[in-house]
């Protein structure tokens, strides 16, 4: 009943959300989940929130889905030159996962 | 008279709460306002500020003196970016990035510092020109804009078409949340007029000094977590954030002075949309813009550095120097 799948989870910065999600719109990607007002401990330092104010300083993190690794990797690659090679805070993970409706991807 | 004031101004509600929030983050106490309800408060407060301006702008109508006050607040905008991008370079031999980030965000407006030197005003019985609030969005365009396009002549790396053109850091300032509450507050406040506000006037101006107040606390909570970011700040560049604004200031009640306000209005325009450095939208825009920047060094320096010192002796200082050049000019 379950298909093999695979899925890219994106930590990065708030403040970049929007121009992240662009990358990915021009990537063909069918979907993904945006979870917001995350904070966590990386090589920058502690990341928090300014009390509500602004996004700035808090942490996304990004889901994605794909069928298969060959659309993981570009998305991956496109994600970490753009964004976390050079200037923004981020880490990049791909995980294999099973999902139902296959097809959805 | 002025230390008498500079006191009023320390044992203000607003200064007070202030200071309570910068405690309670020093000693690590559990407070800790929601993120909801400090972001409420901080709409609240612009929506209140566009209403209370466009109800008195309907009573008092519309003139020559806000087209003029609006071209004056983008042009210095303007030249308090220049001003300040070329001091940081030259005179501190500071990166381009970061000079450009700082400087955007000294000349940009902090929402704050306004709203404080409104009710400094009011505590204090003094009357202003009430359209000059409204002139933010130009002032603050201009400077971050500014600030932008000087940083970006100097780096080579940005030709990778990354951050967003001069168009859409245009339609983005005019377009944030501030600009739409200040605006358009301003606007349903001038359509519906005192009689058509009055039963809504209650929650804009009887609430709008009470809310401020608990509002610092607010901030004084996300300023006094972000002390410890003050050591790693460069002396000279300490130096900038604690001088700068005064320089801001001086140049602006200058200007405001000569195109005819009120010093009532000369002290908003001076140290209220001037004389502040902005930590709610410049550092988003300037994360974008300007992402080789340091982001929290610019946030420490306006935030920890400038609006401490513009709370407790900016403003009335500034209502100082408006006196001072009514009689002067």
């Amino acid at each position: 009943m379950l298909t093999a799948a695979k899925k890219v989870v994106i930590i990065t910065e708030a403040t970049i959300e929007e121009k992240v999600i662009q990358l990915l719109n021009t990537l063909e990607v069918k979907g993904y989940t945006v979870h917001r007002s995350l904070t966590g401990k990386g090589e920058r330092g502690i990341r928090s929130g300014l009390g509500g104010l602004i996004s700035f300083g808090e942490n996304i993190c990004i889901e994605i889905i794909v069928s298969d690794e060959h659309k993981a990797l570009a998305i991956m690659e496109a994600v970490y030159n753009k964004f976390l090679a050079k200037n923004y805070a981020g880490i990049a993970y791909l995980e294999d996962i099973r999902v139902i409706r296959p097809e959805k991807f | 008279m002025t230390a008498e004031v500079i006191l009023q101004s320390i044992f203000s509600p607003p200064t007070l709460f202030f200071a309570l929030g910068i405690l309670a983050a020093v000693i690590k106490s559990d407070l800790k306002v929601p993120d909801e309800a400090g972001a409420t408060m901080g709409l609240f407060l612009l929506t209140a500020i566009g209403v209370r301006a466009g109800v008195a702008v309907n009573k008092t109508g519309i003139d020559g003196q806000v087209v003029v006050g609006a071209i004056a607040a983008a042009l210095l905008g303007c030249l308090l970016a220049l001003g300040g991008y070329t001091m940081l370079t030259r005179l501190f031999s500071l990166d381009p990035a970061n000079a450009g980030s700082i400087a955007g965000h000294f000349g940009a407006v902090s929402s704050m510092t306004l709203i404080l030197s409104i009710t400094f005003l009011e505590q204090i019985q003094v009357t202003y020109e009430p359209f000059v609030a409204a002139l933010y969005p130009f002032m603050d365009t201009a400077a971050l804009v500014t600030a932008i396009l000087l940083a970006r002549r100097s780096l080579s790396s940005n030709k990778d078409g990354n951050g967003p053109s001069t168009k859409e850091l245009l339609i983005e300032g005019l377009t944030a949340r501030t600009t739409v509450l200040l605006v358009g507050g301003l606007v349903i406040g001038f359509i519906t007029g005192p009689q058509g506000m009055e039963r809504a006037l209650p929650l804009f101006e009887t609430l709008f000094f009470g809310v401020t107040s608990f509002f610092m606390l607010d901030i004084g909570l996300v300023a006094g977590a972000r002390l410890s970011e003050l050591k790693k700040v460069n002396k000279f560049v300490l130096g900038y954030a604690l001088v700068m604004p005064a320089i801001h200031v001086l140049v602006a009640a200058t200007i405001a002075t000569l195109i005819g306000l009120s010093p009532g209005g000369v002290t908003i325009f001076a140290i209220g949309l001037a004389g502040g450095a902005s930590f709610i939208s410049a550092p988003i825009v300037m994360r974008t813009a300007l992402p080789q920047a340091n982001p929290s060094l610019s946030l420490a320096l306006a935030l920890v550095v400038a609006l401490p010192v513009n709370v407790i002796v900016g403003i009335p200082l500034a209502y100082h120097t408006a006196l001072f050049l009514a009689g002067a000019l």
